[in-house]
This record gives C-alpha cells, sequence and structure tokens, in this order.
C-alpha cells in the first residue's frame, strides 16, 4: 500500500521534534518542516509554473527568464515577508537582545532561508534537468548558480525589509529592488552587446543566472559554464557579507 | 551585579517615554516598576534591557557601559508573546536559551526552566496549540532558562493564572536568594507586593516614589474600605455617625466608607439598604498599592495618560 504524503508528514515530526535548534539556521528550516501542508503547497507552486512551460516548449530564452524570476522572488519575498512577521511578531528584538553577533545571526538566518527556498524550487529544477538536453556540466553549473542567487536574494530581503513595514509594504520594496536588477541583468531584452548595459550585466547575477537556465534548456546563453561558475562564487560570497552590513539594521528595525 | 540609570531619558515624538530618571539596583533585588499606561515603565525596562539607547544620560550594568557585554547576563521577556512557529515548546526554549549558553548543560537548563513555570508536561508539544496564559508561562522560562544576572520582565502576571503567578514569586524569590537581579513593570498590586523588594512609581515618565512595599502601604494606612453603588439621593452623612466608620467619601454614584473595625461592615450595610432601592452594590476593598499611587499622584493605576500630540513613537 503507499504511503501518502500526509502520512510520511505525520511520521516523521516526532522525529523532527526531537531535533534542537541552536542557529537561525536550523531554527528557519524546522520551522518549515514542521508545517508539512504549507511546504507541499510551496513545492507545488514552482512545479505548475515549470511543467506547463517545459511541456509546451516554450522559447528559451522566456522559459529561462520566467526560470530566473521564480528563483529571485522566492528567495527575495519570502525572506522580506519572513523579516517582517518576526519583526512583528517581536521575535527580531529578542534576537537584537541575545550576546551574538547580529550579523552570525542574520546571515545564519539567510543561509537558512536559502536552503528552504532550494527544497522548494528542487522538483522544478529537477524537472528541468529530467526534461531539457543538459550536459552534466550545465547541469551542476545550474544547480550551483540557483543555489548562489537564492542566497543573494534572501540576503537582499532582508535587508530591504530592514527598510520597516509590514508584510505588505516590504513585498512592494521588493518589487521595486528586484525588478530594475532583473531589467539590468538583461531578463527582458537579453545581454546588450555593448554599451553601459552591457557593462552592468556583467556585475548583475540575474544575468547569470538566466544564462544558466538557457543553457540547462538547451538554448544559447550570453556567458559560458566558466563565466557563470565564477559569478556564482562570487554571488555567494557577496550573500555571506551582505548581513555583515545591514544586520543591525534589521534586528533593529521597527 | 547592580544595575544603574543615571538621569536617563527616552521621550518619543507624542511627549510619551521616560525620564529623566535615575535608579540603582542592587544583586538580590527585586523592584517593580508601577504606573498608569503611558507612564514610562516598559520604556525604562527596555532601556535597561539595551533594547532601546537613551537620549540623555546613561546605563552601566555592573560599572560598565558596554551594552553588547551586559546582555551575556541579560533576560528580557516583553509585554508581547513572540511567535514560535510550529516549534514545541523545548525546541523554542533550547533555541533562545543556546544563544547565550554553547554546552551540553542547556537541555539541563530548558527542562528546569519549563518546569518551574509547569509546562515540562508540554514541552514536546507545539506552541501554536498553547493558550495564551501558556506562552506567557513559555516566555518566561525562555527569559529565565540561561539563568540570567539580570532578568527584565513587562507584565509578566499578565494572562497568568492563580496558580502561575504564585510559581512566577517562587521563582523570583530563588532568584533573590541566589543574589540576582529582578524587574518587573506590573500594576498587579497583590503580585507586586508578595515578590517584590522594591516598588518605583512612574507617572508621565517620572519617578514619583522608591520604597518597599510594606512601607507604601503602611502610609496607606491598613483599614478596609466598602465601596456603596448608590443613587444620588442616598444621604451619605448618616453613614458617618455609625461607631467604627472613618472617612466617608462620595466618588460619582458611589459612596467610600473606611471601615475602622470589623463590626462597621454589618451597620454600614443596614444603614444603606434602607429598603429604598438606593444600595445597588457593594465591594469591600483592603488597601494595596494602587491606593498608594492614588494618595501621591491623585491619579489611578489603571488610568492611562493621553499623549501630547497624536503622532506615533
Amino acid at each position: 500500500m503507499a504511503l501518502s504524503s500526509q502520512h510520511v508528514a505525520t511520521s516523521a515530526l516526532p522525529r523532527l521534534r526531537r531535533v534542537m535548534p541552536r542557529a537561525m539556521f536550523t531554527r528557519e528550516i524546522l520551522v518549515t518542516l514542521a508545517r508539512p501542508r504549507a511546504l507541499l503547497i510551496k513545492l507545488a507552486v514552482p512545479l505548475v509554473l515549470t511543467v506547463p512551460l517545459l511541456a509546451g516548449h516554450a522559447p528559451t530564452f522566456w522559459a529561462g527568464m520566467l526560470l530566473s524570476v521564480l528563483c529571485a522572488i522566492t528567495g527575495a519575498i519570502g525572506a522580506a515577508v519572513t523579516t517582517a512577521r518576526a519583526r512583528e511578531s517581536g521575535l527580531l528584538t529578542r534576537l537584537a537582545l541575545t550576546p551574538r553577533p547580529a550579523w552570525r545571526v542574520v546571515a545564519s538566518w539567510v543561509a537558512g532561508g536559502a536552503l528552504v527556498d532550494a527544497v522548494q524550487l528542487a522538483p522544478a529544477i529537477v524537472v528541468v534537468l529530467a526534461l531539457s538536453p543538459v550536459s552534466t556540466v550545465d547541469g551542476a553549473v545550474l544547480v550551483l548558480s540557483v543555489l548562489a542567487v537564492l542566497l543573494l536574494a534572501n540576503a537582499l530581503g532582508s535587508a530591504v525589509a530592514a527598510l520597516g513595514g509590514g508584510p505588505g509594504e516590504v513585498l512592494l520594496d521588493v518589487a521595486i529592488v528586484l525588478a530594475p536588477l532583473l531589467f539590468l541583468g538583461g531578463l527582458f531584452t537579453g545581454v546588450p552587446r555593448d554599451g553601459w548595459r552591457w557593462i552592468v550585466a556583467q556585475a548583475d547575477p540575474f544575468s547569470y543566472l538566466h544564462s544558466a537556465f538557457i543553457a540547462a534548456l538547451g538554448g544559447s546563453p550570453a556567458f559560458d559554464a566558466v563565466a557563470i561558475l565564477i559569478a556564482a562564487a562570487c554571488t555567494a560570497l557577496v550573500a555571506l557579507m551582505l548581513p555583515a552590513v545591514f544586520a543591525r539594521a534589521v534586528l533593529r528595525s521597527r | 551585579m547592580n544595575v544603574e540609570a543615571r538621569a536617563v531619558q527616552r521621550r518619543y515624538r507624542n511627549g510619551r517615554g521616560v525620564g529623566p530618571v535615575s535608579l540603582r539596583v542592587e544583586a538580590g533585588e527585586c523592584v517593580a516598576l508601577m504606573g498608569p499606561n503611558g507612564a514610562g515603565k516598559t520604556t525604562l525596562l527596555r532601556l535597561l534591557a539595551t533594547a532601546a539607547t537613551p537620549q540623555r544620560g546613561h546605563v552601566t550594568w555592573n560599572g560598565r557601559a558596554s551594552s553588547r557585554a551586559a546582555r551575556r547576563d541579560i533576560g528580557f521577556a516583553a509585554d508581547v508573546v513572540a511567535e514560535e512557529g510550529a516549534l514545541t515548546a523545548r525546541q523554542a526554549t533550547h533555541f533562545w536559551c543556546g544563544q547565550w549558553v554553547r554546552s551540553a548543560a542547556v537541555p539541563q537548563l530548558v527542562s528546569a526552566a519549563l518546569d518551574a513555570v509547569s509546562l515540562l508536561d508540554v514541552a514536546d508539544e507545539p506552541v501554536s496549540a498553547f493558550s495564551f496564559g501558556m506562552r506567557r508561562r513559555l516566555a518566561i522560562a525562555q527569559a529565565l532558562a540561561h539563568r540570567p544576572r539580570i532578568a527584565l520582565l513587562d507584565e509578566p502576571t499578565a494572562g497568568l493564572d492563580p496558580d502561575g503567578a504564585q510559581a512566577l514569586q517562587r521563582l523570583l524569590d530563588a532568584r533573590a536568594a541566589d543574589g540576582d537581579i529582578t524587574l518587573v513593570a506590573s500594576n498587579d498590586c497583590s503580585f507586586v507586593a508578595a515578590a517584590c523588594s522594591r516598588v518605583v512609581f512612574l507617572d508621565a515618565g517620572e519617578l514619583v516614589r522608591d520604597a518597599r512595599p510594606a512601607e507604601l502601604l503602611a502610609e496607606v494606612g491598613g483599614a478596609r474600605r466598602a465601596r456603596l453603588d448608590v443613587s444620588e439621593s442616598f444621604d451619605a452623612t448618616a453613614l458617618q455617625r455609625i461607631p467604627g466608620v472613618g472617612d466617608v467619601v462620595r466618588d460619582d454614584g458611589a459612596v467610600e466608607v473606611e471601615l475602622l473595625h470589623h463590626g462597621a461592615l454589618a451597620a454600614v450595610v443596614a444603614a444603606a439598604d434602607d429598603g429604598n432601592g438606593r444600595l445597588r452594590g457593594l465591594r469591600l476593598h483592603s488597601p494595596d498599592l494602587s491606593d498608594s499611587f492614588r494618595m501621591l499622584t491623585g491619579r489611578s493605576l489603571a488610568a492611562e495618560r493621553r499623549p501630547a500630540s497624536g503622532g506615533g513613537r
């Protein structure tokens, strides 16, 4: 007899409840896993977008754009809304009063959020890898690029949430920051061959993610695998260093 | 160990806040901050907890002004209950305790803290299923689990049942015996009188009195008071002639009578309940810290100070 997902989730809960969190990283993951229904919905949403896209043989540029935007908003909006809710519930104030350095608390939280987002997007990425004529190298590059952008998107979302406001307001704030970055990364128009926008696109992590998706889907990317890998490493490094700049503002925001 | 606020001030745009206020709390003391809403209790507590910085003056913890170093010794429970998502009480408390303590002792500290607030039986149940009172007890356990030398508790008895309040009192007594400092912001007169060694009255952000509870109660006097809800036509002068009756004060639709002897109550009721339906209700009241506050300021602890303007913080 096949086990239902609800049964599996329910039987896993007692084991989860024995795991004791010490850092925000573990806490974030436990909070997510302890709500199986919400997790299932989070897993389903990217699939609902990805499967028709690939089954309908959408043009690789546009399919890559949609999947890149999905990664960006999953990370940034998820982190911003979580931070705003934490502020409203008093969690941020309590975190600010612990003796741990603020940057370490927020960096741990950002990493935990990115991992949760990666789990959420994993089925969609698996579908991309399974249904597309992707090489092992391009597949690995895509996975690393997605992880790096999720880290950065979470850091950006937390930083934007430091401006204050409730979950609805930070959602709009994130859109205002994210939309120009996606545009400048050439996601809507392609990366120009020259001019200032070409220079800006070189520094925009979302343009490399877009290229990674296009390559995995069998299209012609603007950047090769090596450039995407280097960009992913730099992006992850920046994402983990960003909390040192804004962590105190996040924890002290009202 | 000591905590000292020297002429600290933190005022918000609407005029609320606190200061300038000076206060020194020594090891083993349990100090209650009392005052009506808007008096500055929570603001002062937040200043002492490093959750806010003073605009003027400064706070020292054991003689040092470093708020980061002070956080190692502080446990703070705010007046709101933080959401813990689907975590169990044990997981959530383990997380908070683990921010201060990095050793194998954390599980024992967590169990002891949950046991002290009678939550050990439900320690492995999700906090989302807890009642408000249970969440308040959990917040207290989380603030005290790492055995802080300085505990700052905002409205700790709000939502607690009598057993919970007694358990909290035992916790605070044990802390005082260990030489730890506790500050509570609370208008729960019976709890403060029983659990705290000092009371600080705040009104409109200023410190109006700092004394021991027994001293304040002695100033009010020990006589019980009966508050009679009566009609406008009731003549209160007859009550003043009853033996054992002290002051008789008319207050809106009520008459407050000071009862100097136990037998006086029956005579007061007999005189007031004359069959004409003018006595509508009766309430007995033993003097408490709210009477002391009223005597000092002319205002009730339950009153709320209106802000100077409609602006937010």
